[in-house]
């Protein structure tokens, strides 16, 4: 029998929305008192015993001050009482964790779990991911202490607070979550459309005939949905240099280069609508209406650049179907200062808080990690090159090729890794129902 | 040398005892950032026929032969396979392949081109994973881990530090894991299906 259909006041809200809040804070907690955290999270479910109501996809009217949502590492779920033959259906990447899989994203040297946060990367600690977004610091600080109020029920292991920038640029100066998938059921069917099961558990996946596997208990897992949430430093000034070296080889505008690297200006609009200047930003109706399909030689938009690599779209692909096969969808909110123009280099953190949803990590996330953003197998100019922005690309090994309609392709050599993994969690948001299910005996 | 087949059997003993008391590393695939290891790797697996014999084999023939274009397009839709041969041997059904990228990606790609077919020659394996494959994913994965050979290191420093010794660890190892493969060579490395067909002028993929 086919499982009930995802509907806005089961699901998660953040997995269809969002939230375009200015502030976002993360907690990865330890569950010490079974019992004690299975009771808050009751609370938290019907929003009672002054807990904040995990949120859900149903509309607001005023925007609500603090928005709350939460996932389940395996052994988080463990730590909740699920049992033995249960924990043992789920599937191995989700198990293993993201600290096991990380050679498989590409978390290799500085980027690999040693180098990590000591709370994320230890599944004896890393039970949940409590993940608030709030109009204000204050909102955000009494959400914490809704957590904290449990004493020594609960321990939380690290925290990640993400401030949006103005315009919702990310330290690297692009505007970001300009595309997101679409998806059938909630989102007109017009173009390309993911089918449910391609972000709910227990549906026809975008494989054709193909369903992710089921764990156990239904109850528990329907219409749930995977996230591998990542802390991504960024060396922005080693990214502006870059920029510049690039553009003194090459005789080329800084911008153009950047351009090229991203498969977007910086504000935005895309290389296919608008190849050769930035212009006005587009309106977001548009701005995200384009393909690769005409642009068969990548000579508009490079095949390795991050846009075209992480979302082939209509253009040519080596596995065929395959264009809309990875797709996740992405929250991600900055932390850190943003760096005003012509400021001196400083040692302050800065990057990306990353959410990435998807159905099956490995099919979706990983398989995006591995094959296209660190090997570019999708298309055969690229194999062996990685993505420039997000990819890992060793101490100067660095490698990205421009195709060129009528003179020879420009090909920028030596280019560090600028985003360094800090953190990287695996977790599994239930729908509200399997919330209640969880905490029934609470 | 009346007495080697005793010392052979003394070897095989204490091998076995050592394998016992200090269980071997058993090496899993091997990931890193050069292109040359991860394009053209290989999977070797290897499935215990339920009940081997002349007519399972032909009937994975007539199978085989059937549904060789859904194959054959399969495998040109997956797009990162550069060989792959089914073979067996000893009670085997054998899948060698040659493939671009993660296996786990591959298997799933795989099995969204052709699980179909793959589900019927499955119907001959004993102990087969849960069917059909395309509900199954992940536990096909799985299974694909437990039937794919290991794979010795290249490097064998992660084993051997005198290459005149015999050391425990390799002893151990091959012990636990008598079968294996043992090394591969490649003509042209770090080359994937893809740019090879495409130097080669030959359609390499959705256009």
């Amino acid at each position: 029998m086919s499982p009930a259909i995802p509907t806005r006041d089961d699901v998660q809200g953040w997995v269809l929305s969002g939230y375009n809040y200015p502030f976002s804070r993360h907690h990865v907690v330890a569950v010490h008192d079974r019992m004690a955290v299975r009771s808050l999270l009751r609370d938290a479910v019907t929003g009672t015993g002054g807990v904040t109501q995990i949120q859900s996809a149903l509309p607001w009217g005023e925007r609500p001050p603090l928005l709350a949502n939460v996932g389940f590492t395996h052994s988080g779920l463990a730590a909740l009482g699920v049992g033995r033959a249960d924990l043992d259906r789920f599937p191995t990447d989700f198990r293993m964790g993201a600290a096991r899989r990380a050679i498989r994203v590409g978390d290799f040297g500085d980027n690999a779990p040693n180098h990590w946060d000591v709370g994320t990367r230890d599944s004896s600690r890393a039970h949940l991911l409590w993940s608030m977004h709030g109009l204000t610091i204050d909102d955000l600080d009494r959400g914490t202490a809704e957590l904290a109020g449990l004493g020594s029920a609960l321990d939380i292991v690290a925290t990640y607070d993400g401030t949006a920038l103005p315009d919702n640029v990310v330290h690297f100066g692009y505007v970001d979550g300009l595309a997101q998938p679409r998806i059938a059921g909630f989102h007109e069917p017009a173009g390309d459309i993911s089918p449910l099961g391609a972000f709910f558990l227990g549906h026809p996946s975008q494989f054709e005939g193909v369903i992710f596997d089921m764990p156990s208990p239904t109850e528990l897992v329907t219409n749930a949905t995977f996230n591998a949430f990542r802390v991504l430093e960024q060396d922005v000034f080693a990214f502006e240099d870059f920029l510049d070296d690039a553009a003194d080889q090459t005789g080329r505008n800084r911008e153009w280069v950047a351009a090229k690297i991203c498969g977007r200006w910086r504000n935005g609009n895309s290389l296919v609508t608008h190849p050769d200047v930035a212009g006005e930003p587009d309106d977001p109706t548009v701005v995200d209406t384009f393909g690769f399909g005409d642009d068969p030689r990548g000579e508009v938009c490079p095949f390795a650049s991050h846009i075209r690599r992480v979302n082939p779209r209509d253009g040519e692909m080596v596995t065929r179907s395959a264009n809309n096969s990875r797709r996740v969808i992405r929250r991600g909110m900055p932390y850190g200062p943003l760096i005003e123009p012509g400021q001196p280099r400083d040692d302050v953190a800065r990057g990306l808080i990353g959410n990435f949803f998807c159905a099956s990590l490995t099919a979706q996330f990983e398989g995006l990690q591995h094959d296209w953003i660190n090997q570019g197998l999708h298309h055969p100019n690229i194999v062996g090159t990685n993505d420039p922005i997000s990819g890992f690309n060793g101490t100067g090994d660095g490698v990205f090729t421009i195709p060129m309609a009528d003179e020879p392709d420009i090909i920028l050599r030596g280019f560090d890794t600028f985003t360094r993994t800090r953190a990287s969690v695996y977790t599994i948001m239930p729908t509200l129902s399997a919330l209640r299910w969880l905490v029934r005996s609470a | 040398m009346i007495f080697d087949p005793v010392i052979r059997g003394a070897k095989r003993v204490l091998i076995a005892f050592w394998a016992r008391r200090e269980p071997p590393h058993v090496p899993g695939r091997h990931y890193s950032p050069a292109v040359a290891d991860n394009v053209q790797r290989t999977m070797n697996l290897i499935m215990p026929l339920a009940h081997p014999g002349p007519e399972t084999t032909a009937q994975i023939v007539k199978l085989l032969r059937q549904r060789a274009d859904d194959l054959y397009s399969g495998l040109d839709n997956v797009g990162t396979v550069h060989f792959a041969r089914f073979l067996v041997i000893d009670g085997n059904l054998q899948m060698i392949s040659v493939f671009d990228g993660d296996i786990e990606t591959y298997i799933r790609d795989f099995i969204a081109s052709i699980g179909h077919v793959f589900d019927a020659a499955l119907a001959f394996v004993k102990d087969p994973p849960p069917l059909p494959t395309a509900e199954n994913p992940a536990r096909f994965v799985d299974w694909v881990h437990t039937h794919d050979l290991i794979q010795m290191p290249d490097d064998l420093t992660e084993l051997v530090d005198d290459l005149s010794l015999l050391p425990r660890s390799l002893l151990t190892l091959t012990h636990t894991e008598p079968d294996s493969q043992l090394g591969m060579y490649r003509a042209y490395a770090g080359y994937s299906a893809a740019q090879i067909r495409q130097a080669l002028g030959l359609d390499w993929g959705e256009q």
